[in-house]
């Protein structure tokens, strides 16, 4: 958790005193983070895998913890919707 | 753009399920993975001027969104709840671990039984992973919506997916409710459970 925020705040100084970026640097940098939000979801997946205490629990339980997980979610997101429309009248934040 | 969480998600199981890589691999290798994605977000952040304009427009409202979040989930979790036949305190206890799965899976483990703790741990673990390939798709109704899918996760997982999707502006804003919403997974998990 620190190791995040610090690694966070690195980037932030770096890219402060760097200034803004040129449309085609931006770009790299997009495509840079999309192969490593690829890699970190490949390697999570690759943790769990592994485990095989919970491959094995998927059969009896994977329905349900899919269900409620997607009702979490679209609870949280209907509900970020309301808020929208109640504190700004449903305009684009 | 929804195809390529799903095709990475599949690739790394199987890698994991072969037992080709090595374990201390594998456990590092996310949280490596995720320290330079969170450098790349802070520049990100650094270099973009309406980052302090996005702060100030949200001001306090800023505290409401994790509120929001708190309440849209306790709701999707008595709804799963109710049709899939379990204790409404259980249901909430679960949508309480906000995705936090480590924490609400050891919780409800300990306070309730191994069976409830594993779903709460599976339960968040999808409430991350889903995260993934909905923050893409979701993101181009709005920019704010793209935090409530991670729930606790916002601050750290799944912050890159929110600022590549989102837009660096609301980083901040992520990670306040990120943070919010961790703090309240130890207090709101035990606290639905004593309920029984």
């Amino acid at each position: 958790m620190l190791k995040l925020l610090l690694a966070l705040s690195a980037g932030i100084i770096v890219g402060f005193v760097k200034g803004s970026f040129s449309k085609k640097d931006k770009k790299n940098i997009q495509k840079f983070m999309n192969y490593l939000l690829f890699l970190l979801i490949l390697s999570m997946g690759a943790e769990i895998g592994y485990d095989k205490e919970i491959i094995s629990k998927l059969p009896d339980l994977g329905i349900s913890a899919a269900f409620i997980s997607m009702s979490t979610i679209f609870g949280s997101i209907l509900a970020v919707l309301i808020m929208e429309k109640i504190l700004i009248g449903g305009q684009e934040w | 753009m929804v195809i390529f969480p799903i095709v990475a998600l599949i690739i790394g199981i199987l890698i994991g399920m072969s037992h080709v890589v090595p374990l201390f691999i594998l456990k590092q290798a996310p949280s490596t993975i995720l320290l330079l994605l969170l450098f790349i977000v802070g520049i990100d952040i650094g270099s973009n001027k309406n980052v302090m304009k996005e702060i100030k427009r949200f001001g306090l409202k800023v505290i409401f969104l994790p509120l929001f979040i708190v309440l849209g989930s306790l709701a999707g979790g008595l709804f799963s709840g109710y049709l899939l036949n379990m204790k409404y305190c259980d249901a909430l206890a679960i949508a309480s671990g906000f995705g936090w799965y480590s924490l609400s899976g050891i919780l409800v483990s300990n306070l309730a039984n191994v069976e409830l703790g594993t779903l709460a741990f599976l339960a968040n673990l999808a409430r991350e992973l889903f995260s993934f390939f909905i923050i893409p798709l979701i993101s181009k109704r709005g920019k704010l919506i793209c935090i409530a899918p991670g729930g606790a996760t916002s601050m750290d997982s799944t912050l890159p997916f929110i600022v590549r999707y989102g837009g660096s502006e609301i980083a901040i804003v992520a990670i306040v409710s990120g943070i919010v919403l961790s703090a309240l997974v130890p207090i709101m998990v035990p606290f639905f459970l004593s309920l029984k």
